[in-house]
């Protein structure tokens, strides 16, 4: 049989695309969730439009792979709490990956159509209107190819980020031996040596390019688009719309929205909570229910450990990555200097690379440098290294917006006064921007706190985090103490979730 | 002979009432402008008749035709107004020629009075000259000056050739020159087309120079109603005056 670096090729195709197969799905899954859903909460008389907008981007905020540990209590073929309502498999297989990570990855379009409607000056869609055009057709006709972009950006984003997944392919697509890209790495890997790492590289190669070849792709798409005519999204000033009255589909479609919103969000959480209280794995009534499983992993070693890495990986991690963007975005913007600039373009590579290829990546760095006799010691620093490699782009992007949108004359007033760099930094931009730099920092922090795709290859001796300690529970079938541990930090991303939601209105 | 009757039309948004009760008749061929200041309702009257706002009371008739009564009534595709906005709202991704067509492709009552692609372009092309931009079809708005996308939205309007017209304050993005310009063709077309007029504005030369009849609106209601030359030579006393004596 064909091998590729000692792999039989069959399952590095196998793989390869069934990774494509997922990212493409969830892509398109999300780009119509997205649409569907920001249309109704922007432009229709939908009932409680206001809120679910905000909850909508709840589930953005939530880490997917407590989403599948969830929807393995929900699907499980033998003893999962709905198993009926599941056809004969459970949730194992590739269309049960697409469904849990579509209800996480639907946010990306979401938020950037809500956006969008929101600079589409309303008097082109009532226009049509005028011309005599129904609802459906205005959609159709004129919502849709004005907004083409932004679906593009949000479906490639989503597509990035199925590519990326590891937590739901190892947890839905695993026991039905589906494996995907990130999948067999992790496979590759724990079989551990040089051999393994390899084969992890070159698997983690295909990956690289298919991110890329995604990338590349919507890029060219948008400008076939902006060489047919314009996108220009909003030029005048724009009025306020004039809602689409659903009529008889009011009550269906805020049945249809409301009812996304409690699969995605509220079903989990309680299938997490019931199986948290079970004293075995399947056995849910409430005459049984012990808090026993909670105990457990509260006093558990593993767990202590993993708590206090996680919170100083994530405190470190995101205080460094903020202070060092705060000063890149500085720089780039406000000096004008290209190396600032240029860092802040580069370091967008890790953010869309999957993390997965940033992890080895850094593993093999490891190696190399500990050939050469500079040893990197333990897990902690390579993970801290991972964590903010990933997730500084966004925090820098962030940031750089902040600066460039205040008025360069509160700087040069400022200067006129006397005060220097530092003293700019601390007493000006600081106290400006501090609401920006709050913002980037629970944007890094959130998801670093759970990480678990890097983390699970990166980890050692001494070297739990919360993500990887659940991961292990969950392997080594402990489902009633993952399912406890995975509640209550679920209970605590759906906490901060709501939080952040709630400012981001204010604002 | 088409007549737009409105009866106590009203509207409040939450406990704001920013139109009282006004009730009004417009008769064919007259070009009727909406005169007041910023706030005074203007766009929510003009959005009302076009069936893009709801009115809180009232009624609204065309020709007998009930447009609006007991809280329900037509959806602005099945009125067959045409209208022109501030913003232009010349669509991005269709031509100039493609954004004129798009009422006779979509509009229930011109798709059978043009059925094909031939009839189509004649009635596009008429319009398209009627606003002097014949030979600017296959531009993009991009590729098209403010004032020759502010014509591709009136010839979009004309093109329907609408029972009324509606235009909200169409003039307003345009330089001086311009809009000079488009004062008198606005008000030739009017004449050599025959058509309804309903135009909203906060600019009195507009007013006086195009209109056959000046609503001057103040606070939601109708502070006076009269020919251009009986408002500006004899305002009401109050309100009115003072507001025609600023510019
Ligand atoms: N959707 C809305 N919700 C609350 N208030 C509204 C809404 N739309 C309009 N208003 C208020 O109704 C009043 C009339 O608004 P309208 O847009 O009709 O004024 P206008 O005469 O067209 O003014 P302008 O010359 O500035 O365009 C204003 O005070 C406005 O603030
Ligand atoms: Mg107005």
């Amino acid at each position: 049989m064909a091998e590729l670096a000692g792999l039989p090729l069959g399952t590095v195709a196998g793989a390869a695309a069934r990774s494509l197969a997922l990212g493409t799905a969830v892509a398109a899954a999300a780009g119509a969730f997205g649409m569907a859903l920001a249309w109704l909460t922007s432009r229709t008389d939908l009932p409680g439009r206001r809120a679910l907008t905000g909850f909508f981007s709840v589930p953005y905020a939530l880490p997917p792979y407590l989403l599948g540990m969830a929807w393995v209590v929900l699907g499980n073929p033998t003893v999962g709490l709905l198993k009926d309502w599941f056809p004969s498999g459970g949730i194992y297989g590739l269309a049960g990956m697409v469904w849990v990570l579509a209800t996480v990855a639907f946010a990306f379009p979401f938020l950037e159509l809500r956006a969008a409607f929101e600079r589409l000056d309303p008097a082109l869609e009532e226009a049509a209107r005028m011309s005599g055009a129904g609802p459906a057709r205005v959609f159709r006709e004129i919502s849709l190819p004005l907004l083409w972009p932004s679906l593009l950006n949000g479906m490639v984003l989503a597509f990035l980020f199925s590519l990326a997944a590891f937590g739901v392919p190892a947890l839905i697509g695993n026991p039905a031996r589906q494996y995907v890209l990130t999948t067999l790495i992790y496979s590759q890997l724990r079989v551990g040596g040089m051999d393994g790492l390899n084969q992890g590289l070159l698997l983690s190669l295909i990956l690289l390019v298919m991110a890329g070849a995604g990338l590349a792709l919507s890029g060219w798409l948008a400008r076939q688009r902006a060489r047919r005519g314009g996108t220009a999204v909003s030029g005048g000033k724009s009025s306020r719309p004039a809602l689409v009255l659903l009529g008889r589909a009011r009550v269906p479609a805020a049945f249809a929205a409301w009812g996304f919103l409690a699969l995605a969000v509220a079903l989990p959480w309680i299938a997490l909570f019931l199986s948290a209280l079970a004293p075995v794995a399947g056995d849910f009534r409430p005459t049984a229910w012990t808090l026993r499983n909670l105990e457990r992993v509260l006093t558990m070693a593993d767990f202590q450990e993993a708590l206090v890495n996680s919170l100083l990986l994530t405190l470190g991690t995101a205080t460094a990555v903020v202070a060092a963007g705060f000063l890149l975005a500085f720089l780039a913007v406000r000096r004008g200097s290209r190396a600032a600039s240029w860092a802040i373009t580069a370091l967008g590579a890790p953010f869309s690379a999957p993390g997965t290829v940033v992890a080895l990546l850094l593993l093999m760095g490891a190696t190399v440098a500990a050939r050469a006799g500079i040893p990197v010691d333990g897990p902690l620093v390579l993970m801290g290294a991972a964590y903010a490699l990933k997730f500084a782009a966004g925090a820098a992007r962030g940031i750089a917006n902040g600066f460039a949108q205040v008025h360069p004359s509160l700087e040069e007033a400022a200067r006129i006064s006397g005060a220097r760099t530092f003293t700019l930094l601390r007493t000006l931009w600081f106290p400006l921007l501090k609401g920006t730099l709050g913002a980037a920092w629970l944007l890094c922090a959130l998801p670093m706190l759970t990480e678990l795709t890097m983390s699970v290859l990166l980890t050692g001796p001494g070297g739990a985090t919360l993500g990887t300690v659940l991961f292990q529970l969950q392997e080594y079938a402990d489902q009633p103490s993952a399912a406890a541990l995975a509640w209550m930090l679920l209970t605590v991303a759906l906490i901060v979730g709501f939080a952040t939601r709630s400012r981001e209105k204010e604002a | 002979m088409s007549e737009l009757v409105l009866t106590g039309i009203s509207k409040q948004f939450g406990a704001v009432k920013v139109l009282q009760p006004l009730s009004l008749k417009v008769s064919d061929d007259s070009f009727v402008a909406l005169l007041g200041p910023s706030g005074c309702g203007k766009t929510t009257l003009l959005r009302i008749v076009a069936g893009l706002e709801a009115p809180t009371e009232g009624e609204l008739r065309l020709d007998g035709k009930t447009l609006w009564a007991n809280g329900a009534g037509l959806p602005p595709e099945d009125r067959g107004f045409g209208m022109v906005f501030q913003s232009y709202a010349v669509w991005p991704h269709l031509t100039a020629f493609q954004n004129v067509e798009y009422p006779l492709k979509v509009s229930k009552r011109l798709k059978a009075q043009y059925p094909d692609a031939p009839s189509r372009r004649a009635a596009v092309e008429r319009a398209l000259k009627l606003v002097r931009l014949e030979t600017l079809g296959d531009r993009y708005p991009h590729q098209l000056s403010g004032g020759q996308q502010q014509r591709v939205a009136l010839a979009r309007g004309l093109v329907m050739e609408p029972p009324v017209l509606l235009l909200d304050e169409p003039l307003s993005n345009l330089d001086a020159r311009l809009r000079a310009e488009m004062r008198r063709e606005l008000r030739d077309l009017h004449r050599s087309l025959g058509i309804t007029i309903l135009y909203v504005t906060h600019d009195q030369r507009e007013a006086f120079e195009m209109s056959t009849r000046v609503l001057v609106m103040e606070a939601g209601r109708i502070a006076q109603d009269g020919p251009p030359d009986e408002v500006r030579g004899n305002p009401a006393p109050g309100f009115v005056t003072e507001f025609l004596s600023e510019a």
